[in-house]
């Protein structure tokens, strides 16, 4: 093994040394003088950094598969790696295990690129992208490419371009590997994170690509959800076990549904859809309103909201109306 | 069908056993088919929270003549009895009617069909065949 995978493969790796300094002296002064947003910001860096470094390796990221076996000095820095994150996440940033749930270590997965990334990428990502296309092409029959961001979740991940082999342990494929380590640098914060995987291409049969959805499809994203409103309840650093447990349906994977267009007065530039409160404002605590939703021209959603009263109830069921 | 409901609005949760801070209201329910053997289909499933329903009326020669926009599924309950989820739903014309008076303008929900201009509900077909994978 070499670089971040030998020196996590230790039972206690030397920077656990200054990480859990780091840790004590932050909950030292975090009640009294901590600017939380930046912290949080701050907080989010350096987890982004530990993830460069375990993207550094393929054998630190890529899951274990009857193509690709781990050892156990590999599972150990893997395991090292998530008590890494544990560390530096002061901020309680990274999503908490399920009660009753152990993990040893975190899952990565793929994220839709962003556009803070997208934008002051568009000039070097091209390059990029054809450079490793023209090198995988001619090194390997098959194969499949795509840009992403991975990580943890979306606000820890990095923009990183996939290329999906179909075996890690032939010729080709480590000359690929060979090739990408030595010409991109995955701690050079202006170029993609070259990721290899293994894959295989499936047939997906017909699809029909709506480019605007119609009533009733799904408005949420059925996946785990995040809140990038830092000043939400959800988002402090140190929950109650009350809270804790209240805000677990945020961070849960939920969907629900559109129920219909309309637009308001003789407005007829702006059309909103309803849908059930709790659908698009499953908490009330829960300040966020940035939700997934079917929107015509990918208009932001959640600019303008009403909580409308509806039913006898005194209180009331929620229609939400979305921009 | 026309129900009574004492639930948590906010979160859908069930309320405390001693909670009798929301009234009994009236609440709009719809009951899967009934089956021979006394169960019920499944009108509705956790996820449909928020979509539109929809009452289609049938001309005799089977072609459907007329779909009316009923309301809008906020809930749906497991009964046990019944084995069957049943849906709640609020009527259309109650959420018009407080979308109207919450911002004190008219709501059209006539939404110009766009398909003619080929600019909505437009959709392009991709690959060929049915996927053997699951993939949707």
């Amino acid at each position: 093994m070499s670089g971040a995978a030998e020196l996590m493969s230790l039972d206690e790796p030397l920077i656990f040394n200054i990480t859990r300094q780091m840790r004590e002296s932050y909950i030292a002064v975090s009640s009294s003088g901590v600017d939380v947003v930046n912290a949080k910001e701050m907080n989010i860096k350096i987890l982004q950094f530990v993830l460069r470094s375990q993207m550094s390796d393929i054998r630190l990221y890529h899951n274990p598969c009857d193509k690709f076996a781990v050892d156990e000095d590999l599972q150990r820095a893997r395991i090292n790696f998530a008590r890494l994150y544990k560390q530096c996440d002061v901020m309680a940033i990274l999503p908490r295990p399920e009660l009753g749930v152990v993990r040893y270590t975190l899952p990565l997965h793929p994220f839709p690129l962003p556009k803070s990334i997208r934008n002051p990428t568009q000039s070097t990502f091209p390059h990029q992208l054809a450079t490793i296309v023209a090198k995988v092409s001619e090194i390997s029959a098959n194969f499949a490419i795509y840009s992403s961001s991975f990580g943890i979740q979306p606000t820890v991940s990095l923009p990183t371009i996939s290329v999906i082999l179909p075996g890690l342990d032939t010729d080709s494929a480590r000359e690929i590997i060979s090739y990408v380590h030595s010409i991109y640098n995955p701690f050079d914060c202006d170029a993609f994170i070259i990721r290899v995987a293994t894959g295989e291409v499936r047939a997906a049969g017909r699809i029909w690509h709506y480019q605007q959805v119609p009533p009733g499809s799904s408005i949420s994203p059925n996946e785990t959800l995040y809140c990038s409103n830092v000043q939400c309840v959800c988002n402090r650093a140190e929950l109650t076990d009350a809270e804790d447990e209240e805000l677990a349906g945020i961070r849960e994977a939920i969907a629900g549904s559109l129920g219909c267009y309309c637009t308001l007065g003789g407005d007829d530039k702006h059309r909103y859809a309803i849908t059930a409160g709790h659908v698009a404002h499953p908490n009330p605590r829960h300040l966020s309103c940035i939700r997934s939703a079917p929107c015509p021209s990918g208009a932001q959603v959640g600019v303008r909201r009403y909580g409308i009263q509806v039913g006898c109830s005194d209180r009331f069921d929620k229609g939400m109306c979305y921009r | 069908m026309t129900r009574k409901v004492r639930w948590n609005p906010e979160s859908t949760d069930p309320l405390a056993k001693d909670d009798t801070s929301v009234p009994v209201s009236n609440a709009y329910a719809v009951l899967g088919e009934a089956l021979p053997d006394g169960t019920f289909k499944s009108f509705a499933l956790p996820g449909d929270s928020g979509s539109m329903l929809v009452r289609l009326a049938q001309h005799p020669t089977n072609e459907v003549s007329l779909t009316e926009a009923a309301g809008i599924v906020y809930g749906i309950i497991w009964e046990d009895p019944h084995q069957a989820f049943v849906g709640f739903y609020v009527p259309l014309n109650d959420v018009i009617k407080n979308i109207e008076a919450t911002t004190g303008q008219t709501v059209n929900v006539s939404v110009p069909d766009v398909r003619q201009a080929g600019l909505a509900w437009n959709y392009e077909e991709l690959g060929k065949g049915k996927s053997t994978y699951d993939l949707k």
